[in-house]
């Protein structure tokens, strides 16, 4: 063979000599080494590595036999601890009365907490907090003080007693604004306090700033703006929630309110969860090419009690009707779970589920974009899993 | 969501113009002009999308107000003297009939753009900072330049108004002109014009105002702008949205055209042009809050690919006007299908790029999936029934067989077609195994679709015979079986597997991957980036200047990040020449291109990509028996006639045909065009 074969490393390594106690590199080989130009350019590129922080540095005239003593990975990153703001003595209040639907945090929850900040940051006021449930979740949304509503209107429907509360704190902490977010829930509320205190509410709030509330009317045409009201109702995604803050939440106490409620709710109406509107369904079951038991899956979305759905191939082969269809190019879901089967994720498919808050995924192939987006991911054949999570179902209700 | 034809057949108003719905294309350069001027090629391209329902049609991206700011060299359009009004006319009366608006688009490029094309004038700019994507250094701007690039573009606009176009825009995004000035990146000047925003925005103002003056304030104009420039050194959000505000309270322009980014060199060219691994509607926030602050109509463009998105852009509110420019080059008649509802006959643009790239480098924008696009004058986008219903065998459901089913099918002939696999999709479907390259099956999807739509017979896993074709008793066979890897013919090529072998999953990608890329495509980066994806550690090697050489503007970029991203050793000039085993392991033998020196590597699983060669067994087995050898009669296939085989009867026999990559290993476009151009005349 005519080719010399050469491995760097072992080039280099021919060539070094001992001086004292620091290698030195020889222009030319002190012995000739083997035979060859075999190269490793991965291995060179380690070797010229300098350091690695805060960005790689390379020396290509760097002698390699000094590589060894470099840490490979370079120094650890200590994770930051996020500061915990306290406002000791607020100049004010703001009060967000919170939704919490089910015990959860909703967005439009975080947004009115980070709403009620733009209020009080300015001023050196606090924000306060009131929802069921405790108030170290809220923390990080942003609050300085948590009343605490009783546990029993979690899911009741509580609107009287709600308003109640809401307009005994205003009595008892004087809050400078009150803030609901504008839900059925939050809007109806927010109207009663209103009613029940005489203050005048300034509702579906748009932009926000210490200076001005405003919001849009007439379908767009029109913008109404004034200075911030001490009853408002915030819009959806009207201000972004806040990120990397933690606030105390300390605990207030609610003061005792006398209510006979009216109004409560009697029982719960059933529904179909398939003739939801895929948007506005809360648990969807989704099937994409990895499904081929129909009837399993059919199955499954009925002890479930999901909605079913799937992706674009799967209705273009007719196995879902094209309403059913979940992604950029059907239907953006909102569902607080998404129950993904023998789906791929395709980033159009991705895109209709972005606001989607737990995904679980079922799929054969480990390296799919649906197991990365996943909260919980489940690598087996849609085909196993259906049938076992069908019998699982059926012996913990029968038991 | 309602239908998306609630929300976007709606008309919209602008001033004494009214367009018909909110979907249109923005102004592109498709490369169709023809001595600086739109004739039949360019016009028949737009009046395309009139008769397909579009609401308004911009042409003539980047169409030139001034000599030093050169279109001819790139068969684009120069505004700059008045023998371009007649066009213009023409050009309107063609789309006016149809119903549809017209506008243009109309820019001096300052430093984007070459000094070494037709007049040979240095560029200008507001400061002599360097462009690299043009590779100049502009002359920064005297008085002089001043007034004579304002009166350019005044006499432009005129003659925008002269031609009977509906309105035009001015650009002042992807880094032209007025953006220059705007831009805190390039405008360094101590004068008046630089400095504060509202230094730098005076020099757009005076053209605006020139501009304003010649037409008068019933005409419509509007600008094109960048919501954010998304580089450190340039436009902010917030600059952008008081540039977009000022404009619009001076009464200067009627809509603004938002796109997010600038174009000043690779990445951030294929950042603002996304292609299919870029989400939807990226950018369509970068609108949205414009249109909060502006008080004017906003159109926005940027990968808007399906009808779904462009209604739920309209719906909440986001922008007036969805371009959906791509989307209408996949398929020109997308609103009339939206009006009709047929949602899903519509063709959907898969975001390759492919039209894009074309004209990047000197060449005219072609579809990858749609072969009628620019070509309108021979290419019907319906195709027309034939006068004698025959009876046509096809042979391979990948890109080329299923359009040549589709095709038959359209004309109203008896269809049978044969694929081997148990499902349709040829080799896209294994290049779409590769990540981002997903959104490829975007075409066999919607060509698998038509052809069951049109009732043709389709006989998936079912491999063809001579005698399976024979017995059918077909008029016209079309071979279309494709290729398979070409493993090259160099010492020891049997050790090495194909990318096939990788993206189909027979050969799993573990320790050291040398991934050889011996075409320049996306066939070889895209296998390199799925391997790196699953752990390999992965050396792509080329005897080309670089990886993906021959992948266009807006995609290379993309490969590049990923491959770098996942820390692929790439490895150029160097040609594979050898491959022997050592032990359980392979020994790659790389030749320098240039020097002739050899160098190895020592690798767990060596990988190739050379292409592919004819599957042609079926063909020639079929050759001797048809009526014409198989021959395709060039220069009636040239000038879109039938072929003389099948003018009248076949008389019990029957004419062969061999397509696409049966016939010589190309890509997608040529599959499809060889297709169609055949089988429209049969």
């Amino acid at each position: 063979m005519t080719r010399r074969r050469v491995d760097p490393r072992a080039d280099r390594a021919a060539r070094t000599v001992q001086v004292g106690n620091r290698p030195r590199i020889l222009r030319t080989p002190a012995a000739e080494g083997a035979a060859g130009r075999r190269r490793d350019p991965r291995a060179e590129r380690r070797a010229a590595l300098v350091r690695s922080q805060p960005r790689p540095r390379f020396d290509w005239s760097r002698d390699p036999a000094a590589a060894g003593e470099m840490p490979a990975g370079g120094p650890a990153v200590a994770i930051r601890e996020i500061p915990l703001t306290i406002v000791a003595a607020p100049a004010f209040l703001v009060l967000a009365v919170l939704d919490r639907p089910a015990g959860e945090i909703s967005d439009h929850d975080r947004q009115v907490v980070a709403a009620a900040r733009v209020l009080a940051d300015t001023g050196g006021g606090g924000v306060v907090t009131v929802a069921t449930g405790p108030g170290e979740a809220l923390s990080d949304t942003g609050s300085d003080r948590h009343v605490a509503l009783p546990d029993a209107w979690t899911d009741a429907y509580s609107p009287e007693a709600r308003a109640d509360a809401v307009a005994a704190l205003m009595d008892g902490l004087k809050p400078r604004h009150v803030l609901f977010p504008e839900t059925a829930e939050g809007g109806e509320v927010a109207r009663r306090v209103a009613a029940a205190t005489g203050e005048r509410l300034f509702a579906g709030v748009q932009v926000l700033s210490r200076e001005r509330a405003a919001r849009q009317a007439r379908g767009g045409s029109l913008e109404m703006s004034r200075a911030p009201t001490r009853l408002m109702t915030l819009a959806a995604d009207a201000v972004p929630p806040l990120e990397g803050v933690r606030h105390e939440a300390r605990p207030l106490e609610l003061p005792a309110v006398g209510t006979t409620p009216r109004l409560s709710n009697a029982r719960r109406l059933p529904v179909d969860p398939d003739a939801l509107p895929l948007a506005e369904a809360d648990f969807v079951l989704s099937a994409g090419n990895g499904v081929t038991d129909w009837a399993a899956f059919a199955e499954l979305g009925e002890v479930l009690g999901a909605t079913r759905a799937g992706t674009r191939v799967v209705c273009d082969a007719g196995h879902l009707p094209r309403n059913r269809q979940v992604g950029a190019s059907g239907t953006v879901v909102t569902a607080r779970c998404y129950l993904a089967f023998g789906i791929a994720g395709a980033p159009q498919h991705l895109q209709g589920i972005t606001a989607v808050r737990r995904v679980i995924a079922v799929n054969t192939d480990l390296h799919a974009e649906m197991i990365k987006r996943a909260d919980l991911a489940v690598v087996a054949d849609a085909q196993q899993v259906m049938p076992a999570l069908i019998r699982y179902i059926r012996e913990r209700r029968n038991a | 969501m309602s239908s998306p034809a609630e929300a976007l057949l709606k008309p919209l108003r602008i001033k004494g113009l009214t367009i018909r719905n909110r979907v249109m294309s923005t102004s592109h350069a498709p490369g169709y002009g023809v001595d600086g001027k739109p004739k039949e090629r360019y016009q028949l391209y737009h009046e395309e999308k009139a008769k397909g329902g579009i609401g308004l049609t911009m042409f003539g991206g980047s169409s030139s107000v001034a000599a030093d700011s050169p279109a001819a060299p790139w068969n684009q359009i120069s505004v700059a003297d008045d023998d371009v009004i007649p066009y213009f006319r023409e050009f309107s009366d063609r789309v006016h009939r149809h119903g549809a608006a017209l506008m243009i688009q109309l820019t001096h490029m300052g430093r984007r753009t070459r000094w070494d094309t037709e007049n040979w004038l240095p560029t200008v700019s507001a400061s002599p900072r360097r462009e690299s994507a043009h590779r100049n250094t502009p002359k920064e701007m005297e008085d002089w330049d001043f007034k004579r690039i304002i009166a350019g573009y005044a006499a432009a606009a005129r003659r925008c108004k002269q031609g009977g176009l509906d309105g035009f825009e001015l650009s002042a995004a992807h880094g032209h002109l007025i953006d220059q000035f705007w831009s805190p990146s390039v405008n360094r000047r101590t004068d008046g014009y630089g400095g504060s925003l509202e230094n730098r925005m005076r020099f757009g103002i005076e053209v605006f105002e020139a501009v304003r003056a010649e037409v008068g304030d019933d005409y419509v104009v509007g600008m094109r702008m960048s919501g954010d420039e998304l580089i450190d050194d340039g436009l902010t959000h917030e600059e952008c949205v008081a540039i977009a505000r000022t404009y619009s309270e001076r009464g200067l322009v009627d809509f603004v055209n938002v796109l997010g980014g600038q174009a000043r060199d690779h990445m951030a060219h294929a950042i603002s042009l996304p292609n299919m691994s870029f989400p939807v509607a990226p950018f369509l926030y970068l609108a949205s809050s414009i249109k909060r602050e502006a008080g004017i109509p906003v159109f926005h463009a940027q990968r808007i690919t399906d009808l779904a998105t462009a209604a739920r852009a309209v719906e909440e509110g986001h922008v007036d006007m969805v371009a959906m420019t791509r989307a209408h080059i996949a398929d020109p008649h997308l609103m009339r299908k939206l009006t009709e509802g047929r949602l899903d006959d519509v063709r959907q643009c898969v975001g390759a790029g492919y039209c894009i790239d074309r004209i990047y480098v000197g060449g005219d924008a072609l579809c990858i999936q749609n072969a009628a696009t620019g070509r309108e004058a021979t290419m019907p986008h319906l195709i027309p029934k034939a006068a004698r219903r025959r009876k046509v065998v096809v042979i391979g459901a990948g890109p080329a067989g299923l359009e040549a089913a589709r095709v038959s099918a359209e004309r109203g002939h008896s269809v049978v077609l044969f694929e081997r696999n148990p499902a349709p999709g040829g080799q896209i479907s294994i290049a779409a195994k590769a990540t981002w390259r997903e959104a490829l099956t975007g075409i066999t999807r919607w060509l698998h679709q038509q052809v069951t739509r049109l009732g043709v017979d389709i006989r998936l896993g079912t491999e063809a015979t001579a005698a399976l074709v024979r017995a059918e008793e077909p008029d016209v066979v079309v071979v279309a079986t494709g290729g398979r890897p070409d493993r090259g013919d160099f010492k020891g090529a049997e050790l090495a597997v194909s990318t096939w072998d990788i993206l189909t999953g027979a050969v799993e990608p573990t320790g050291t991957v040398l991934m050889y890329d011996g075409t320049g495509q996306h066939h070889a980066a895209s296998c390199a980036e799925f391997m790196a994806k699953r752990g390999a550690l992965v050396e792509v090697a080329t005897p080309d200047r670089m990886v993906a050489e021959e992948v266009g503007t807006t995609n290379q970029p993309i490969h590049l990040r990923e491959l770098y991203k996942l820390d692929v050793v790439m490895t150029t000039n160097h040609r594979l020449t050898e491959i022997y085993p050592e032990g359980n392991r392979y020994v790659a033998v790389l030749r320098n291109e240039y020097t002739d020196e050899e160098e190895e590597r020592l690798v767990d699983r060596i990988v190739v990509e050379l292409s592919t060669l004819p599957n042609d067994e079926l063909y020639f087995d079929l050759r001797e028996g048809s009526l014409n050898r198989g021959e395709i009669d060039l220069d009636s296939l040239l000038k879109h006639r039938p072929q003389p085989v099948v003018q009248g009867g076949t008389n019990g026999g029957y004419a062969l045909f061999r397509i696409g990559d049966a016939v010589s290993g190309r890509n997608i476009h040529a599959a499809i065009y060889d297709a169609a151009r055949l089988c429209k005349d049969i």
